[in-house]
């Protein structure tokens, strides 16, 4: 019962929180605070000790197909829980004192809060079609986050760009989910994982395997999809630390993990995640240490350690999943802190360029501190968290069969860069002779600093105290990934052995790069970013894609959408006959005149179409609207026979009375309407005259085929079966209409309302306009 | 439309064509009627009178505005499918109820019935409100600067 | 007699649309109505027609029974002539509002940019 609750306590604030927002102001911060602070708390203190036996809760929701409010919290909802409600607590006490008294705190609580239940639900759903609204929710705070100051142009284009990438990635995860639960033959998650043989034999699994893929690397930022990323950075830093850094792109990684059982035997799984994974990473952090903007650096290095994650998914490998869980923890809480670091940094000083902020040890003496623990973290330098994760993920590469060589050189690679790239943003601003910084520098308040320095010291205790407690932690968590049950420890320390060589040596070589870095940046801008135009970058690609579509979507427009309501409709016609021809087939139509003689000779159904074939020439004919509308009621009541002929007495008496009413409409509109003598080209009327009779001729050959096919039984037995027995009524029209298809019959209630409240406003308005026109002109 | 025969004659054929109408709404689970229908005919009968005595005759003969008497309708409907939920059973699920009624005997009732007057009342609505709303328009037409 | 019927049908839609392809205001009403009719008729005869048996169940029997028309596009149609008047009224509006404002009963020039 607690896991629905808390998605549903989380959507209820995030509803009041701009109520709140306008009432408290800054003090609304540490106040909803207190929500996250709650899930971590209840999640330390019921959920981790006893991993053992995952909670349940399963209430129904659509029951004929298949779908329910099924959550389910194992190891690894855990762990994605553990870490986004610690980091939300502290990030929502952060945009507090970030955006101080902003007047729209309460709308980003708001997307904030909408966030973060929506992020818990996507982790602990245990249904994929639940799992997948929660996912597109994410999209969609998300989009709302970076576009948070709307003002901007810049803020506007990344939030669609984000939004655009993240959704196109929805749709296709959608699609494979629902190939997944086609092939499973269920859509709980929990009994899915269960079936990786059947998944793996089925035909359709390669499809669903690379639209699962397609999905979770747009989330999460995998090359080439990465540079939604970077362009995020718009957005207010709270929303960077937690969205994306520390939370929703790690959604993505998420699936692949949740989904890892299942998918992860597939031929395609190791070279297509392993591979996109190493060059995530590898570009990543090639990138990343050498540019200017701190959040720019930082979201470069996200997108390395993303990619870092979704190969140790990939590699296929048991040391691989240990690693994954220990980088995915070590790197949530130096992330954030460091991208707390450079939001405190942007806030206080009005700068985030690294070149511009020099020696501010002194200015920001808790800030400095932070930064320098959570650098050294991501740096994995001994007895910090980062220093176990950095050997797991050695260890893992080591180990690797697949291109084993180039793995642990992109490892190398990576891990050194992004030893640079933690030294830029946690010491370089620190140290040195202060410079002048377009704002002074000082201290904010603990809103701010709490944050990150609590994430900068964590990973201390925890590197030094991971073997005593970890054990069901991390078992609960790779075996939830590995699928299946195992006991396993994490220690600080292993002994001397190849791994540990290997940590030294990256650092050894980071510390080299270090060293050169301004050279290094300098020969870069001469050559690589020199050589290579802007349209190289993804972000120029997707723009000018964009732009494209654009311009692609007004030609149309202007070609088929004509000013005039005839030309569209000719449109229409030939593009609908042209389909309709194709798919009818009609040379497959059999000749239906079959030659049994009736024993009735149907002359009075003859004379009636004669009747209607003769009222609609006169109508094409007449001259005048009073002729032509009295054909068309000829034909009206001629179809009223018809229908009594063919057994529909219902539809008989609703014609006749519809066509007295359609008369007293004429009456009061339609005479006002002039004669015609609107003239029409020759040449005009004869094509118009082949389109309808080839409409014509559609429409006859629609209905033929229609009575010779018969695709399935008709349910029209069940309807004469059961209208007595089950509805109580001999009318079996009756019944259809108010029991068995009600649902039908109250949506078209419904539109007849929306119709007669259409003609109720239209009338209503001109009434009113005209009525003050006169008022108006007579005063 | 404006004779005096006519004028006359609407008073005692328009609530003879309303009680019709009720008929046909009644009979229609077991014969041919129904709400539709039924609405249908009542609302020729509103429409008769409207276009033998005026609008606002019509209206004050009415009683009801048509916009009260469609959402009431659809209302019914509404509640008639949501009455099933109650009893916990999906929506629209038609519930059953034999009912003793003295002269006629025993005669199930059933939330479909209850479905049907409001489809009744809404068909009415609808169709008195597009007439009245056209009407009023053509009346200032015909009145004002055109 | 569903041939026949078929034909009969392809000519109202056939008419119907060479009225909406006109110029003029009011024939494009003409061709809406027609169209609708040919729509109800179109759903009657794809289902098969059957003479003369309309789905009612007689007095004192359970089941239907022998041959009957199909009681479901019965319904479908129902509700689609009701509609169709509700949907033809509020066109007439829109239109009659069209015309007023332009003064043209020319379809050609009731659009919002070119008049």
């Amino acid at each position: 019962m607690a896991l629905p609750l808390i998605v549903v306590v989380g959507l209820l604030l995030s509803c009041l929180a701009p109520t709140l927002g306008r009432l408290l102001g800054q003090k609304v911060a540490p106040l909803l605070a207190l929500f996250p602070a709650a899930v971590c708390l209840w999640l330390c203190a019921t959920v981790l000790p006893n991993l053992d036996t995952p909670l349940l809760f399963e209430a129904p929701w659509i029951p004929s197909l298949n779908m329910s409010y099924a959550f389910h919290l194992d190891g690894l909802s855990a762990l994605f829980m553990l870490f986004i409600s610690a980091i939300g607590t502290f990030i929502f006490m952060y945009a507090g004192g970030y955006l101080g008294n902003h007047p729209q705190l309460g709308r980003l609580f708001a997307f904030l809060l909408l966030f973060f239940s929506a992020m818990l639900g996507l982790v602990i759903a245990d249904d994929l079609i639940l799992l997948f609204i929660f996912w597109e929710l994410t999209s969609i705070s998300s989009f709302f986050l970076i576009g948070f100051k709307h003002e901007s142009e810049e803020a506007r284009r990344s939030a669609l760009q984000a939004l655009l990438v993240t959704g196109a990635g929805g749709l296709a995860l959608l699609a494979g989910l629902i190939l997944l639960g086609d092939i499973g033959g269920t859509y709980r998650v929990s009994e899915l994982l269960l079936r990786g043989d059947t998944f793996i034999r089925h035909p359709l699994s390669d499809a669903a395997l690379l639209l699962i893929l397609a999905g979770a690397f747009t989330k999460s930022a995998q090359f080439p999809f990465h540079f939604w990323l970077p362009g995020a950075m718009v957005a207010p830093t709270p929303i960077s630390a937690f969205l994306h850094s520390a939370t929703m792109v790690k959604a993505g990684i998420f699936l692949l993990a949740r989904l890892h059982p299942l998918l992860s035997d597939h031929l395609w799984w190791t070279p297509l995640v392993a591979g996109a994974g190493a060059i995530t990473m590898t570009y990543g952090a090639l990138r990343s240490p050498w540019e200017r903007d701190l959040k720019t650096i930082l979201a470069y290095a996200t997108v390395s350690v993303l990619g870092m994650l979704t190969m140790l998914l990939g590699l296929g490998v048991d040391k691989a999943i240990p690693a994954f869980v220990a980088v995915i923890l070590a790197h949530a809480f130096y992330k954030a802190s460091l991208f707390m670091v450079a939001g405190i940094l942007d806030h206080q000083c009005g700068t985030r360029n690294i070149d511009e902020l020099r020696g501010l040890r002194s200015a920001l003496p808790i800030t400095s501190v932070a930064a320098g623990l959570a650098a050294v973290s991501m740096m994995g330098i001994p007895p910090l968290f980062g220093f176990i994760a950095k050997e797991k993920l050695i260890e893992a590469a080591l180990k690797a069969e697949w291109y084993g060589m180039l793995m642990i050189a992109a490892v190398f690679v990576s891990a050194a860069c992004l030893t640079v790239s933690a030294w830029q943003v946690g010491f370089r601003p620190f140290r040195g002779t202060p410079k002048p910084t377009p704002k002074q520098a000082k201290e904010g308040g603990p809103l701010l600093w709490a944050g990150p320095l609590f994430f900068a010291i964590l990973p201390v205790p925890l590197g030094l105290l991971v073997s005593f407690w970890s054990g069901p932690f991390f078992s609960a968590a790779v075996g939830a990934i590995q699928g299946q049950n195992l006991e396993m420890t994490v220690k600080l320390w292993y002994g001397f052995n190849l791994a540990l060589l290997m940590s030294f040596l990256i650092l050894g070589a980071g510390v080299g790069l270090t060293l050169k870095r301004d050279k290094i940046t300098a020969y870069l801008k001469r050559t690589v970013y020199a050589k290579w135009p802007a349209a190289f970058h993804g972000a120029a690609v997707f723009q000018f894609g964009l732009k494209q579509a654009f311009a692609l979507a007004n030609a149309q427009t202007r070609i088929l959408f004509q000013d005039a309501l005839r030309h569209n409709l000719t449109f229409i016609m030939v593009v609908f006959l042209g389909l309709g021809f194709t798919i009818l087939k009609i040379t497959n139509v059999a000749w239906p005149f079959n030659p049994v003689p009736l024993d009735n000779p149907p002359l009075f159904e003859l004379m009636i179409g004669l009747v209607i074939v003769a009222a609609i020439a006169a109508a094409i004919r007449a001259q005048s609207m009073v002729v032509a509308a009295a054909c068309l009621g000829v034909v009206g009541f001629a179809v009223s026979c018809f229908f009594m002929i063919h057994g529909a007495i219902d539809l008989a008496i609703t014609q006749l009375v519809i066509e007295t009413l359609t008369v007293l409409l004429f009456v009061l509109v339609v005479h006002r309407f002039p004669d015609f003598n609107t003239k029409e080209s020759e040449l005009r009327r004869r094509f118009d005259a082949l389109l309808a009779a080839a409409s014509g001729a559609f429409m006859t050959l629609l209905i033929w085929k229609a009575d010779l096919i018969q695709l399935q039984d008709p349910i029209s037995g069940y309807f004469a079966e059961n209208s007595m027995t089950k509805g109580y009524g001999q009318n079996v029209v009756n019944v259809i209409l108010v029991d068995f298809r009600a649902l039908d019959t109250l949506g078209e209630i419904v539109v007849l309302l929306i119709a007669a409240l259409g003609v109720y406003s239209l009338t209503r308005q001109k009434l009113k306009k005209a009525k003050k026109a006169t008022e108006g002109g007579a005063a | 439309m404006n004779s005096y025969l006519i004028r006359m004659t609407v008073p005692w054929l328009c609530p003879f064509l309303l009680v019709m109408s009720i008929w046909i709404l009644l009979r229609g689970h077991n014969a041919p009627g129904g709400g539709f229908i039924g609405g249908l005919v009542a609302a020729a009968a509103i429409a008769f009178w409207c276009f033998a005595r005026g609008v606002e005759d019509a209206k004050r003969w009415m009683r009801v505005s048509p916009l009260h008497l469609m959402i009431a309708g659809v209302s019914t409907a509404l509640i008639s499918g949501l009455m099933p939920m109650f009893a916990g059973k999906p929506m629209l699920t038609a519930l059953w109820h034999k009912v003793e009624v003295p002269l006629l005997g025993k005669l199930p009732l059933g939330t479909p019935i209850l479905f049907d007057i409001g489809v009744f009342f809404a068909v009415v609505g609808v169709t008195t409100s597009i007439l009245f709303s056209l009407e009023e328009f053509e009346l200032w037409n015909r009145s004002g600067p055109s | 007699m569903e041939p026949f019927w078929a034909v009969v049908v392809g000519i109202m839609f056939g008419a119907g649309i060479y009225l909406m392809l006109r110029r003029n205001l009011s024939k494009l009403i003409l061709g809406l109505i027609l169209i609708s009719n040919a729509a109800n008729m179109l759903i009657m005869t794809s289902a098969g027609l059957t003479r003369d048996a309309p789905p009612m169940i007689a007095a004192g029997k359970e089941t239907l029974t022998g041959t009957y028309a199909d009681p479901l596009p019965q319904a479908l149609v129902l509700t689609a002539i009701v509609i169709g008047f509700g949907v033809l009224a509020y066109f007439l509006t829109l239109l009659q509002g069209a015309y007023k404002s332009n003064k043209s009963e020319n379809l050609d020039r009731l659009g919002g940019g070119a008049s």
